[in-house]
């Protein structure tokens, strides 16, 4: 059997590995090029990505329906190939219940993605959110950055039953607060997806950890498939733990077969 | 496919967390986990608090343990008091050390240096004279400094590091400016479309391989190359072969 350390090292797709892209998107960064959704398809299958997760990336601007549109209509172009989170706003309390469930009610949709701006996590805007995660046994993808869990970590303690991912773990090689949660709450998981890679900080997350709360995401196409991807193969950890990382974890999450 | 990391730093900074490598050795072992035959190193106690001068003559004892496989790079720093260390003092330095590649490490703050022309221009000039690659990183600069510099000093051969995902927007319009203007990967130049979408616009000659170590890990760049759709000869001008070339160019 292939290391899969050498797929990245000779640039093979991961034809034999069941992957799993936990953090992704659709759409257009403002100050990216545009990226089409079958180029991103595309660069899927040239790493061989079996599915993505994806939120929209209008909802960065505000358009949280406009981008759970996208989110639908790239599930309906690629059958197979995506899974749906539908972002929601503490910002727009009111709009959380009824998108949810026009979400929800679509095809594919399994999680709910959340940013932290202008409203924490542990705001009671955001009950609604986390209430119809427990009801439906949808995770959360929660935006983090560098160490600051903006109350994550409250919701979470508050809502055992539900599953938060914390997007970006270790940003800023802010790690410790991150491990420091994740050891205190197990309905708390690790999201990798962050464009740089600390020296040696993967490896210390599973060691801590285990590779069994820890997920991994590409962020595309605000960036590189490869590099977040790549980032997993050569990281100085079992090939086992590289493949609950890559699919079995967020698999499980998410309830995907 | 011989990998140059022309971005990579060996010794001790003041502010080190405890997960990151910092001893020659240390660097070594991950040189050769994930396949980079050579680097082109800095002192990271040059880029603490502007110690250029003593961080050289650390680097140059460091850089020797690890035998051809350091290839050191001199940190280059305005001296306000004269000689030694006017920029032809510099030359000869680099010279002594075998320095075929520099850095400038401007700080932020009123007791450092930043990159004014009035104070580092002669440096600027004897590089764009010795045909030296110079990296800078833009942590601590603005596109328009990038800019000014490319233009007083059109033959530079300058690299930068620390170029984010989403710099384009300045990135490209500089680069078509400045042809002898180049980007390392370094720590997370990592669009999407990443190298085809860059080599759309320019030539492979301008795109390099760095990896931020000790701070940063190699390997999400290697595979963000290695899973690119171009060919096989950009690949490695790009992990390598566009440093080398530059390198062998240079005449301290």
């Amino acid at each position: 059997m292939t290391a899969l350390v050498d797929y990245a090292r000779r640039g093979l797709p991961l034809a034999d590995v069941p992957v799993l892209d936990a953090h992704a998107h659709v759409g257009r960064m403002p100050n990216q090029a545009a990226c089409p959704l079958e180029a991103q398809v595309e660069e899927m299958d040239r790493l061989g990505i079996d599915a993505a997760a994806i939120s929209g990336e209008l909802a960065l601007t505000g358009e949280f329906e406009r981008g759970n549109d996208e989110v639908a209509d790239a599930i309906r172009r690629y059958p197979g190939r995506f899974y749906g989170y539908c972002h929601v706003s503490g910002n727009y309390p009111e709009l959380i219940g009824p998108e949810l469930e026009r979400c929800f009610a679509m095809e594919r949709f399994r999680g709910i993605k959340v940013y932290q701006v202008g409203c924490r996590f542990d705001d009671p805007a955001f009950e609604p959110a986390w209430e119809f995660a427990a009801a439906r046994n949808a995770p959360v993808l929660a935006h983090t950055w560098a160490g600051d869990l903006t109350g994550l970590d409250a919701a979470a303690e508050r809502h055992p039953q539900v599953n938060f991912m914390t997007a970006h773990a270790g940003s800023g090689l802010a790690y410790r607060s991150y491990l420091a949660v994740a050891e205190r709450l197990p309905n708390v998981y690790l999201d990798l997806t962050y464009s740089r890679e600390h020296t040696n900080m993967i490896e210390h997350f599973v060691e801590r950890l285990g590779p069994d709360r820890i997920v991994w995401g590409s962020d595309a196409p605000c960036f590189s498939m490869s590099h977040q991807l790549g980032k997993i193969l050569f990281a100085r950890i079992p090939d086992e733990a590289k493949r609950k990382i890559i699919h079995d974890t967020a698999a499980r999450l998410l309830g995907v077969e | 496919m011989e990998i140059v990391d022309c971005y990579c730093g060996i010794g001790p900074w003041r502010n080190r967390d405890g997960l990151l490598p910092w001893r020659p050795d240390e660097i070594l072992g991950l040189m050769d986990y994930f396949g980079i035959a050579r680097a082109v190193v800095y002192g990271c106690s040059s880029a603490s608090i502007a110690a250029a001068p003593d961080g050289n003559t650390a680097l140059r004892a460091r850089a020797a343990a690890g035998g051809d496989r350091f290839l050191p790079a001199l940190t280059l720093a305005p001296n306000p008091y004269g000689p030694p260390l006017t920029a032809a003092d510099y030359a000869q330095e680099l010279r002594a050390a075998g320095s075929r590649a520099a850095w400038l490490m401007p700080q932020p703050g009123k007791q450092a240096h930043g990159v004014w022309d009035w104070l580092i221009g002669e440096l600027l000039e004897m590089c764009s004279e010795a045909r030296l690659p110079l990296l800078l990183d833009v942590e601590a600069i603005t596109p328009d400094d990038v800019h000014r510099i490319c233009r007083d000093h059109p033959r530079l051969r300058l690299i930068l590091t620390g170029i984010g995902y989403g710099c384009d927007t300045w990135l490209y319009p500089l680069l078509r400016r400045h042809p002898e203007l180049r980007v390392c990967l370094g720590q997370f130049y990592i669009p999407a479309g990443g190298p085809m979408l860059f080599l759309k616009h320019f030539a492979a000659e301008r795109l390099l391989f760095g990896s931020g170590l000790p701070h940063f890990s190699p390997g999400g760049l290697i595979a963000h190359v290695m899973y690119a759709a171009i060919p096989d000869a950009d690949k490695e001008a790009i992990l390598g072969g566009n440093m080398k070339a530059l390198m062998q160019e240079a005449r301290p």
